[in-house]
């Protein structure tokens, strides 16, 4: 055997994610998409911009309608995934195309190694999203996404109160009514 | 006569309307502090010059009434260890009442306030934090780390 050929057939074929992590297609050991792993935009807490699913009027309708159905099972907000589903069909009417900010900027970073901490900002020059190597990706709300929110919030709370308490549920022993008019510090 | 009737029957009609609209909205706080292992720690380690963010540190917040709302939220931030010249930029939070992540200026004294993208959204629930932070040295890596956050919930009911 040739000295040229003794030394290649001891190469080891390089293994795949080697090959990955060399190329920055891949970091802690998940794929890398133009630089980055791709968000996952079904998660409740990633929000991009989407037609809206029904008129406002029936957005209405549908948080009060989940407001009481969430009221009769004694749970309220975040624990409930219908509640979840309806926020984040809500809140997205107003999002950023986050989806399409993340994916061209993500171009420019391809191949380019190890990235650490990188802010993805939209057009009006406000942060919209985080990737950083400790906790992936974050998106940041902008003021529509807040406005929304908030919003949404107010139908969802009214109508449970409504709903909770109108069964003659009480907090504390005391009974409270929605539409309240003063505010006193305990 | 007839004026007594007549102020009598006012009187009582503003009477009825308060009764049928008034309610009462009581305000109160709490302090929840984060456990002191990892899951409760804010830590960042930044070579010279770099910018960016902490791992994310997770406070239950429950206990409170079902339907209380959030006014305000305040993080002391005061318990750290650190090294180096890490100077904090903003402190960013999440609920898992909503769908995204709101952020203020970091505040003096270690402690942040709150209210952007919180103000009127449910107060129970898991709670997250992480900082953003940037190396000034352009010599030395450095690290901070916040643990034992106070995370102080304001809330109507």
């Amino acid at each position: 055997m040739k000295r040229s050929e003794w030394k290649i057939s001891r190469i080891k074929p390089l293994d795949v994610n080697l090959i990955n992590i060399l190329l920055g297609t891949k970091i802690d050991n998940k794929l890398r998409m133009n630089g980055f792993p791709s968000p996952d935009f079904t998660r409740f807490d990633f929000c991009t911009k989407t037609a809206p699913a029904m008129s406002e009027e029936e957005f209405r309708e549908a948080i009060i309608e989940q407001a009481k159905k969430d009221a009769a099972k004694g749970i309220c907000g975040g624990e409930s995934a219908g509640y979840r589903n309806l926020m984040k069909s809500y809140i997205s009417v107003a999002s950023p195309d986050r989806k399409g900010i993340i994916a061209k900027a993500s171009q420019s970073f391809a191949g380019k190694g190890r990235i650490s901490f990188v802010e993805f900002k939209d057009a009006g020059n406000n942060v919209i999203a985080h990737y950083s190597q400790n906790n992936g990706w974050t998106m940041v709300m902008t003021k529509a996404e807040m406005a929304r929110t908030s919003e949404f919030s107010a139908i969802y709370v009214e109508a449970w109160r409504e709903a909770y308490y109108g069964k003659g549920n009480t907090i504390d022993g005391a009974a409270i009514s929605s539409g309240s008019t003063f505010s006193v510090s305990v | 006569m007839k004026a007594k009737r007549l102020i009598s029957l006012l009187l009582v009609m503003v009477v009825v309307f308060f009764m049928t609209t008034t309610a009462f909205a009581a305000s109160s706080s709490k302090t929840f502090t984060s456990s002191s292992g990892t899951i409760g720690s804010m830590s960042l380690y930044l070579d010279p010059g770099e910018s960016g963010s902490s791992s994310i540190a997770t406070i239950n917040v429950s206990g409170l009434p079902a339907d209380a709302v959030i006014t305000k939220v305040v993080a002391d931030c005061n318990t750290m260890s650190y090294s180096g010249a890490i100077l904090s930029n903003r402190l960013y939070i999440t609920t898992s009442n909503i769908s995204g992540w709101t952020s203020a200026p970091w505040g003096s004294g270690n402690k942040t306030e709150i209210s952007a993208g919180l103000i009127g959204t449910l107060a129970n629930g898991t709670y997250q934090l992480y900082y953003t932070g940037t190396n000034v040295s352009s010599l030395s890596p450095g690290y901070k780390t916040y643990k034992n956050i106070k995370l102080t919930v304001y809330y109507n009911y």
